[in-house]
Parts: C-alpha cells; sequence; structure tokens
C-alpha cells in the first residue's frame, strides 16, 4: 500500500518536480501574448480610449464583457469546494484545487478589465478616497475584493498539507523553491491541534464563501440592473448572472480537468466517473440557464412594450440575431442533447460540450453589454461597435494570462490535491472524515 | 450779365429753402453747435412712419451718418423719428444712463421683409444686453416705419420717465448725450455698424409749459398676506402727490425674478384709486413685487417695489439619509463580520505554524522530516 | 475532555465575535465618515452661491422650434465643446400620426438623476439649485453614467490633452466647463456660470425663435430674453410634458407641444 500511495504520490507532484522544455515553450508563446496585449495597453494609455471602437453610444465594451466573464466563472471554486464538500460529495476531491485556482486566476484578470476600460487609471484611488456606497461599483469593488482574499484563504488552506508533502519529498527541485514550500507549509506536521485548527478554518471558510460567491456576481449583475436600459432593467438579473456563472464555471473546469488529465497523465484521477458527475452537474445547470433565459424574453416578449420591442426585433432577427440564436441554440440547446443522451456522453462530448457552453457564454457576456447600448434610446438610428485591434489584443492577452497564471499555478502546487485524493484508497467513500494521511502513523 | 443770373438762381433757391410752405422749413433747423432742442408740443407724435406737417419740433441730420432725426415730447412721451440712408439697423444711443458709467440706454430698429423690430438694449460697454434679459422692461411705446427711396424711416415713442432704470431718463430743462449708428447694408442687429456719429451730440429738452406739466403721482402696495397655494388679491393705489386719489387708471402687476419682470396683471383704479390683481403664489419665500403705473399726457408715472413673504409649509427635504444609513450600516457590519472570519482563520494558521515550530525545536533529530518520519511509519 | 473541548471552542468563538466586531466598528466608522460625505458634501465648490436660484427649470416650445441648430453652435461657442459632441442636441421627431417637429434636448438635470445615482466616485452631483454638475478634477471615466442616462446627453472626451496647464486649470470649474480633459464625461450645464450672475444661458440667447425659455421654478416665471411667461400657466395651456416621464427621472426640461398634436 505504501508503495501504491508513494508511486501516486509522485505522478501526482512529477509536474511539479520537473518542468519539461514544451512546458517552457508553452509559457513563452503565452508570455508573448501578454506581452502584446501590454503594448496595446501602452497605446491606449497614450492616446486614450479613442483607440478602441466604443464611443458616446456604445460606451462599454469588450472589456466590461470580459469582465463579467471573468468575474463569472470564478464561482466555481466556491460551488466544487465548499457546495460538493458540504453535500460530501466524495468525488469532489482530485478537481477541487483545479477548481479553486480557476477562481483565483480568473479572478486577478477579471478585476483588471475594468481598470483598462477607465478614462483615468491614474485616478483608481478616487474609488477609495470618495467612494459612493450608492453606487453599484463600489459594491463589486468590495464584494470583488472580498471574495478575492476569500478564495486566496481557501485555496491556501486546503494547500497546506500539500505543501509539507512537497516540503518533504521534493529533493530535487532548487533551495529557493525548497525554501518557499517549506516557509509556506507552516511546520505542518499533521499534529492534532493543527488538524483541528484546520478544520476549523477550513469549516469557517466554506460556509463563509457560498454567500460571499453569490454576492459577487449578484452585484455584477446590478451594474446592470440598475440602470434604466432596455434588456438590462430586469428584477431577474441577479440570479440569472448566478445561474450563468456557476454554468460557464462547470464548463471550464470539464475544460481544465480535460487538458490535465490529457498533458499531465493524470488519467489515473481524473477518471471518466468525475466526468460524468459534472456532466450531470453542468446538465442541471443548463436547464436552471434555459429556465431563466425563457424567464427573462417570454416575459418581454410578451408584453413587448416602447424600446424594449426595437431590441427584441434586433435579437431575434435583425443585426443581432446571428449571435443570439448562436448563443441559445448552440450554448444551451444542443450542449443539453450532449449531455443528456448516454451515447453522446462520453467523455469528448463532454468536453465538446463544455467547450461549446464556455465559448457561448462568453458571447452571452458581449451580447448582454452591447446589444442594450447599441438600442436608441432618442429618436435616431442604431450604433454599431466592432472592436479594433486594442481591444482583441487585450482580450486576447486577458485569456493567454488567465491561462498563463493557471499554468504556473499547476506547476507549482500539485493540481490535484495530493492529501485529500491519496487517502480515499484506503478509506471506504463517505466513512472518511480525518483529513490528513499522517493520521494512519502512530 | 452771367453773374447776375447765377446770383438771382442763388437768392430764388435760397427763398425756396426758407419759404414757409417749404417741409423743410417746418422744423426748424434747430442745432447750434451740437445741441438738438428738443420742444414741448401740444400733441403727441402720430406712429406711422410718415412725417407729416407740425409733427415734430426740431430735426437734425448728422453729418458723420447722414441720418435724419426729428424729436419732440408732450406730457412724457418722447417722439422721435430717424430716417437712414442705408437699408440695414439703425441705432439711437442715449447718454449714460448712470452718470460718469459707460451704461448707455440704445434703442435699435431695423427692418426686413417689411417687418420692423425694435429692441430696447441697455449696454455696458461692449456688452449688449436686451432691458428684458437683465430684469428691465421694453420700453418702446410704439414704433412704425416706411420706406423712402434707398433707405428707410422709423418713427417711435419712449417714455420721458420710463419706470425701468435700465433707459434713460429724461427731465424737461436737461441736456443729455446722444449718438447715432446704422448699417448699410445687414438689417441683423448683431453686426457691426457702417457708420456712427463722431462728434459729442447733444439733446436738450425745452421747458414744459405750466398748464401742461403732467403731475406727479405715486402708486403704492400695501404689503399683502400671501400663503403659497392660495389665491390672495394684490392691491395698488394710485394718488397725486397730495394724496388725491386718480380714478380709472391701469395699474400694472409685477413678480420681479432673476430674468425680468413676471406680468401678473392689471388693474384698472376705482373711484378711490385702488386697482386689484388676483394672484396665487407658488412657492413660500421672500419675493419682491413690482406695481407700475405707465403714465400717461397728463401724469407722471410711478412704481413701487416691495418685498413680500409668501408663508407655507416648505416640503420637507426627503429624509432618505436613514435608508441609506441603513444600508450602510448593514453592509459595513456584514463586510466587516466576514473580514473578521478571515482574521480568525489567519490567526488558526499562524497557531498551526507556532504548532508546527514547537514541534520541530522539541525533536531536532528530525528537523524538516517531521511529517515524512510520520507518514513513513505506518 | 468534552469540558476542554467546549471551552476551547467557547474561547474560539469568543474570539472570532471579538474580532468581528472589531472589523464591524471600524467599518461602521468607515461608514460614518461616507455617510457624513453624502449628506454634506462639504466641498465648499458644490454649494451653490447664496440667494440666486433654488429650482432651475427650461421650457421648450416645440411650435417655435424649425430645427435651425443655433442654439448647439451658441453652446458650442461658449462652451468650447470638443468636436462630436452636442450639449444640446436637436433631434427630428415624426410621431404616429405622420406629424414631424423638432426637439431640442439639453441635459435634463433630472431631479432623480440616474446618473448622480451610480457614479462610484462622486464626480457627478446635483448641486442645491438643482443643476447636476461634473467635477473633471476626479472623474475617473468609468462611464456609468453614460450608461445609466436614458438621454443620451453626456458626453465621454475619447482623446484630447490628458492634463490642462494652469492657465486652462484657472479657467475651469464645473460651473464653466471651458476647458476639456481627456478620460473624463461632461455635458450641458444649464451654464450654471451665467445663471450664477444672472445672466440667460447661451442656448436661451442666442435661439432667433425665441423657443427655449430658462427661469426659477420656485418663481414661476420663465424668460427667453423677450418675454417672461408664467411657468404653471403655459404648461396648463399648452399641455407641456416631459420627456421619458415615465421612468421616473423627473427631468426639469418642459416641452411645449407643437400646434395639433
Amino acid at each position: 500500500m505504501a508503495s501504491d500511495r508513494d508511486l501516486g504520490t509522485d505522478a501526482l507532484l512529477a509536474p511539479v518536480a520537473r518542468w519539461t522544455p514544451r512546458f517552457f515553450v508553452f509559457i513563452a508563446a503565452l508570455a508573448a501574448v501578454v506581452g502584446w496585449g501590454a503594448y496595446a495597453y501602452g497605446v491606449q494609455l497614450q492616446h486614450g480610449l479613442v483607440v478602441t471602437a466604443m464611443r458616446d453610444t456604445v460606451s462599454w465594451g469588450l472589456y466590461i464583457s470580459n469582465f463579467v466573464f471573468f468575474i463569472g466563472i470564478s464561482h466555481v471554486g466556491a460551488l466544487m469546494s465548499a457546495i460538493l464538500r458540504l453535500t460530501k460529495a466524495e468525488w469532489r476531491r482530485p478537481i477541487t484545487r483545479m477548481a479553486e485556482a480557476i477562481t483565483v486566476c480568473s479572478l486577478f484578470v477579471g478585476a483588471s478589465m475594468p481598470i483598462i476600460d477607465l478614462g483615468r487609471p491614474d485616478r483608481l484611488l478616487n474609488v477609495i478616497l470618495y467612494g459612493r456606497i450608492q453606487s453599484a461599483i463600489l459594491w463589486d469593488f468590495l464584494s470583488i475584493g472580498t471574495y478575492l482574499v476569500g478564495s486566496l484563504l481557501f485555496f491556501y488552506l486546503f494547500l497546506i498539507p500539500d505543501l509539507a508533502i512537497l516540503r518533504d519529498r521534493l529533493t530535487s527541485i532548487g533551495r529557493l523553491r525548497r525554501w518557499i514550500y517549506r516557509k509556506l507549509a507552516l511546520g505542518w506536521s499533521g499534529a492534532a491541534d493543527q488538524r483541528r485548527r484546520l478544520e476549523r478554518s477550513i469549516g469557517i471558510m466554506t460556509i463563509l464563501i457560498l454567500p460571499i460567491a453569490i454576492s459577487v456576481h449578484t452585484v455584477v449583475s446590478w451594474i446592470f440592473a440598475m440602470t434604466l436600459r432596455v434588456g438590462w432593467n430586469s428584477t431577474i438579473f441577479g440570479p440569472y448572472f448566478v445561474a450563468g456563472a456557476l454554468f460557464s464555471g462547470v464548463a471550464s473546469v470539464l475544460m481544465a480537468m480535460a487538458l490535465f488529465a490529457h498533458f499531465y497523465k493524470l488519467e489515473r484521477w481524473i477518471t471518466p466517473l468525475h466526468f460524468r458527475h459534472l456532466a450531470y452537474l453542468l446538465l442541471v445547470l443548463d436547464l436552471v440557464y434555459i429556465y431563466f433565459t425563457l424567464n427573462e424574453y417570454l416575459t418581454v416578449s410578451y408584453k413587448s412594450e416602447g424600446t424594449e420591442a426595437d431590441l427584441l426585433a434586433s435579437l431575434y432577427g435583425g443585426s443581432y440575431a446571428s449571435l443570439f440564436w448562436t448563443i441559445q441554440l448552440g450554448g444551451l440547446v444542443i450542449p443539453a442533447f450532449l449531455l443528456a443522451s448516454r451515447r453522446t456522453r462520453t467523455t469528448l462530448g463532454i468536453v465538446v460540450a463544455a467547450t461549446l457552453v464556455n465559448v457561448t457564454m462568453w458571447l452571452k457576456r458581449y451580447l448582454i453589454v452591447v446589444s442594450t447600448l447599441a438600442t436608441p434610446q432618442m429618436p435616431t438610428g442604431w450604433a454599431s461597435y466592432w472592436p479594433t485591434w486594442v481591444e482583441w489584443s487585450i482580450t486576447a492577452a486577458a485569456f493567454a494570462g488567465f491561462v498563463l497564471l493557471f499554468s504556473l499555478l499547476s506547476r507549482v502546487v500539485p493540481i490535484v490535491s495530493v492529501w485529500e485524493t491519496l487517502e480515499t484508497p484506503e478509506t471506504p467513500p463517505g466513512a472518511a472524515t480525518e483529513h490528513a494521511p499522517e493520521e494512519v502513523a502512530a | 450779365m452771367k453773374g447776375r443770373a447765377a446770383w438771382i438762381v442763388l437768392l430764388l433757391l435760397a427763398g425756396f429753402f426758407v419759404a414757409p410752405p417749404s417741409p423743410v422749413a417746418m422744423t426748424a433747423a434747430a442745432t447750434h453747435g451740437d445741441v438738438l432742442e428738443v420742444g414741448f408740443m401740444d400733441m403727441p407724435t402720430r406712429v406711422d412712419g410718415v412725417l407729416e406737417a407740425g409733427e415734430y419740433a426740431h430735426n437734425h441730420t448728422d453729418p458723420d451718418t447722414g441720418i435724419a432725426i426729428h424729436v419732440q415730447y408732450s406730457g412724457n412721451t418722447l417722439g422721435i423719428s430717424l430716417e437712414t440712408p442705408g437699408v440695414g439697423w439703425v441705432a439711437l444711443s442715449l447718454g449714460a444712463v448712470l452718470v460718469g458709467s459707460n451704461v448707455t440706454d440704445v434703442l435699435v430698429f431695423s427692418l426686413e421683409n417689411g417687418t420692423l423690430r425694435s429692441l430696447d438694449e441697455v449696454d455696458h460697454g461692449w456688452e449688449r444686453h436686451l432691458d428684458v434679459a437683465v430684469g428691465g422692461t421694453d420700453d418702446i411705446i410704439a414704433a412704425a416705419a416706411a420706406t423712402t427711396g434707398a433707405g428707410w424711416r422709423v418713427e417711435f415713442q419712449v417714455p420721458l420717465d420710463s419706470a425701468d432704470d435700465n433707459d434713460h431718463h429724461f427731465l424737461p430743462n436737461g441736456t443729455y448725450p446722444f449718438s447715432l449708428a446704422y448699417n448699410a447694408t445687414s438689417p441683423d442687429p448683431s453686426t457691426p455698424d457702417t457708420a456712427h456719429s463722431m462728434t459729442d451730440l447733444l439733446l436738450h429738452v425745452g421747458p414744459a409749459p405750466e398748464i401742461y406739466r403732467a403731475e406727479r403721482t405715486a402708486v403704492r402696495i400695501p404689503p399683502p398676506k400671501l400663503v403659497a397655494g392660495q389665491k390672495s388679491t394684490l392691491a395698488g393705489i394710485l394718488t397725486n402727490t397730495t394724496g388725491t386719489p386718480i380714478p380709472d387708471q391701469p395699474v400694472e402687476f409685477y413678480l420681479k425674478t432673476t430674468f425680468g419682470l413676471l406680468y401678473l396683471g392689471l388693474g384698472r383704479t376705482n373711484s378711490l384709486g385702488k386697482a386689484g390683481v388676483v394672484y396665487e403664489p407658488k412657492s413660500p419665500g421672500t419675493w419682491t413685487l413690482y406695481v407700475a403705473f405707465r403714465g400717461t399726457g397728463r401724469y407722471f408715472p410711478s412704481n413701487e417695489t416691495v418685498e413680500v413673504t409668501v408663508l407655507g409649509a416648505l416640503e420637507p427635504e426627503a429624509s432618505w439619509l436613514s435608508t441609506t444609513l441603513g444600508i450602510t450600516a448593514v453592509v459595513f457590519l456584514v463586510v466587516g463580520g466576514v473580514w473578521g472570519a478571515y482574521a480568525f482563520v489567519l490567526s488558526q494558521l499562524l497557531g498551526i505554524r507556532r504548532t508546527g515550530r514547537r514541534l520541530v525545536t522539541r525533536q531536532p533529530s528530525q528537523e524538516g522530516e517531521g511529517g515524512e518520519k510520520h507518514r513513513r511509519q505506518e | 475532555m468534552d469540558d476542554d473541548d467546549g471551552r476551547l471552542r467557547r474561547r474560539q468563538f469568543l474570539t472570532l465575535a471579538a474580532k468581528g466586531a472589531g472589523i464591524a466598528a471600524l467599518g461602521l466608522l468607515g461608514g460614518k465618515v461616507f455617510v457624513e460625505r453624502l449628506a454634506g458634501l462639504p466641498d465648499d465648490a458644490r454649494v451653490k452661491p447664496a440667494g440666486l436660484g433654488q429650482a432651475w427649470v427650461m421650457m421648450i416650445d416645440l411650435d417655435r422650434c424649425d430645427g435651425c441648430g443655433v442654439c448647439t453652435t451658441a453652446c458650442r461657442a461658449e462652451h468650447n465643446v470638443p468636436e462630436g459632441q452636442e450639449w444640446i442636441k436637436v433631434y427630428e421627431i415624426t410621431d404616429p400620426e405622420g406629424t414631424s417637429y423638432f426637439l431640442p434636448r439639453p441635459c435634463m438635470h433630472c431631479e432623480n438623476a440616474p446618473c448622480v445615482a451610480v457614479c462610484p466616485v462622486g464626480a457627478t452631483y446635483t448641486r442645491r439649485d438643482g443643476l447636476v454638475l461634473v467635477d473633471q478634477n476626479r472623474c475617473i471615466g468609468c462611464r456609468y453614467c453614460m450608461a445609466a442616462c436614458p438621454y443620451n446627453a453626456r458626453y465621454f472626451n475619447w482623446e484630447g490633452p490628458l492634463e490642462l496647464t494652469p492657465e486652462e486649470q484657472a479657467l475651469y470649474s464645473p460651473e464653466a466647463p471651458v476647458v476639456h480633459r481627456r478620460g473624463t464625461v461632461e455635458k450641458c450645464v444649464f451654464c450654471a456660470h451665467r445663471a450664477d450672475r444672472g445672466v440667460l444661458p447661451a442656448c436661451v440667447e442666442a435661439c432667433p425663435m425665441k423657443a427655449i425659455f430658462f427661469g426659477d421654478a420656485a418663481e414661476d416665471a420663465v424668460s427667453n430674453g423677450k418675454e417672461v411667461w408664467r411657468l404653471s400657466e403655459a404648461l396648463k395651456e399648452r399641455g407641456g410634458f416631459r420627456f421619458k416621464e415615465d421612468l421616473g427621472t423627473k427631468p426639469r426640461v418642459f416641452y411645449l407641444p407643437p400646434e395639433g398634436s
């Protein structure tokens, strides 16, 4: 058993212990994209926001769409770690850290997007100095800030025993890294009172992280819902956005699982069982999201008052129709069928569905932001918006940056939680309550 | 022979110009030096754009502009006619409204497509403002225009002594500076002039005959009791200087507002000299009422300004403070609580570190390998 | 063992509670500061000059407006408005019956302004006399106010100089936005700098049809430079309305409908 466990540990630690040349090439490519995005931002800082395609009518565009998207997928951490932990779903163990890592990385990238969108980023401090509590942006500031710190704490708490393993097992890595691991491991040795403290902290954070996460995307949605714009002036936005966030978050985890299982050779731990469980979860969230979508559009279409009629006409058959129907069919209907039918619910089918979902959810955020702003409020024609190279570059850099952070994280700590996973072969599912491997020792 | 004929022609011509039936002789060229005499006449002018025989007392043609100005006054109405050689606007500027200042009362007239525009302005140096735009009134009583060959003529009347502080006040026996200007082509008054009078011209208002001297009047309004949203009557009393009420005269009521006088209504004085108007004030506060009698041939105009307080419950400022205060308190309590929990977790982490250090120092042989040893001992 | 555990748990809980309370108290203190700021807006620049105006309103007679656009030009000249911005903009509207007319749209200076509600830094604020102004020294350019305005009355400086020279800075005030900085939002201010002196706004004086009236609703009087009308009477007689009344923004611009509509 010990050798089995050790082999397992070795396999899980391998990506951390050894960085392949292929990885360096990958990182270099991502860094190049991020660098190009930084250059584009430099151009924007020099000439002003005139280099984007945003103008006085469509005054928000890609940047805010990215913001909503990235903050959206950050909910997956709370879902995986907190909800699944509370419901004692043991199968979650290999994927919780992945989910938490997605949360942390996406929060960083997402929070930087509105700053890039600002006309005067040099005055960012005004938000703290002169902040108005009545503004939804302040609520965002508080909520995302609290969630970021909470997620980092949450991530770190679950990492401590693995840091101890890294400290003890990885002798081949550099002295600096060993020193960092040792410091961050806080002298973890599995002692009883350490376990008790960790358990208590995890317990508190698990319960706390859920309402915080829900509040985050709720207040993000309220940025839109607190205005009088058609398409945004809806009371359903809070739960709609949270459901959408969980939806795209689960899809992101599925994509990450497929990539890590393949590239880090972790098929033993990220099994078809996990894919299937998450597929069910994705399907349920898909149906919930369809329910909300129907609520939103059916009620508005039924009455079709005033300017709402203009927006709907554009979505159903006008300039935004192709985008709208791609999202509904490609992102909601097709994945539902892929996930529901046993024949297509293979690992490949599930991952395809997840990718479709993620891509269309990004398109959906774009649609929400841009189609409403383009709808004329005064007696003029429709405004048009097609992003410029600056906006595309920064968007690409955001995605590249996210993948970069995530990949680096996966090479610095084991992406599958060692101490949570490896005790499962020992103990029957559901019976294990102690988490530290050391518990079995004298 | 030729020389004598020339002299006869000249004499005949001179005779033509000074013989009584000649229209030119009707109005005595009455400028000695640069002073234009404004004579008193029994009848005020008829404002129709046409110069009738005996309508005006005196005239003058300004050498710099070529504008012909005819003047007279009757009672307290000043009648003026300006004839401009061009087709554009023409203006008469009446000397300093306040002695020593550069504030002038300007009357501008333009004729465009048969429509006469008349503007009563007050100019502060280069800044031009309509009287109405700075809280005054448009005091041109009447105006009419007619084309005259290449140019055109405007006939108008203004009060000698209007109730407006932005206008020049004339008194009999007074001498006042004035100047003329016109634009040869453009009727748009905002364009600059093409010619203006260069010399210092003076108007001398002649003495008024005893029997036609207009009576001085006084109008006053006792401060009314006003409540916002309620109708009340504003009463004005018109008397002469000895206190005798003047019946059957129009008295106008105004409210002094930021951008001018708001007309509230007109009342006719009864046998007791009282005129009234119904008024419903909108908002409480302190307001300024202005009551004016415009004057006639017999009576000088008079006016009075009085401050009134309008009572009424002021709308209480919507106290949204409490709701916002509540929301703020809740938000900060919740956020504070969460960060308090974070602080607790941090304290737990520190506790873990403390234990870890303690264990390491207690078992020096297992320094750095404590965990591993534990795990291997299963 | 149980007792110990119990005591430990209780102690832990008390520690947590104490820490949470401490943070909450600090938070409340911060909240108090926020609230004070909300209540008083103590910046002196935001208190209106005493005496002049309590509730500025504008009234536009659509029967007289002929769509000439002189108001836009005069406003542009008065404030040096950047290219592409029209602080007062004339729209041509054709109603369902087929009559078409022109509607000038300045900033509505709403009593319940959505732009003021959403600004995260309070750069846009309502003065006591009802005017909604923008402080370009504070605006961070997030453009939330532009998303919130239902009348498209706010404009963003997408380009231009980032900072002003000291001379330009001396010219600038939120009441007289005559110089403009990149990355900030601005709009019609009802010529606050003129109203403070008792002079009508530039568009009012310039309108050749004398269609735009301006005045103090508390005085119930509006003037277009030639005539002074009683606001309440004009609105009642002509059936005056406000644009997008149903949104609840309570705009300060009243429109008199054109004849025969």
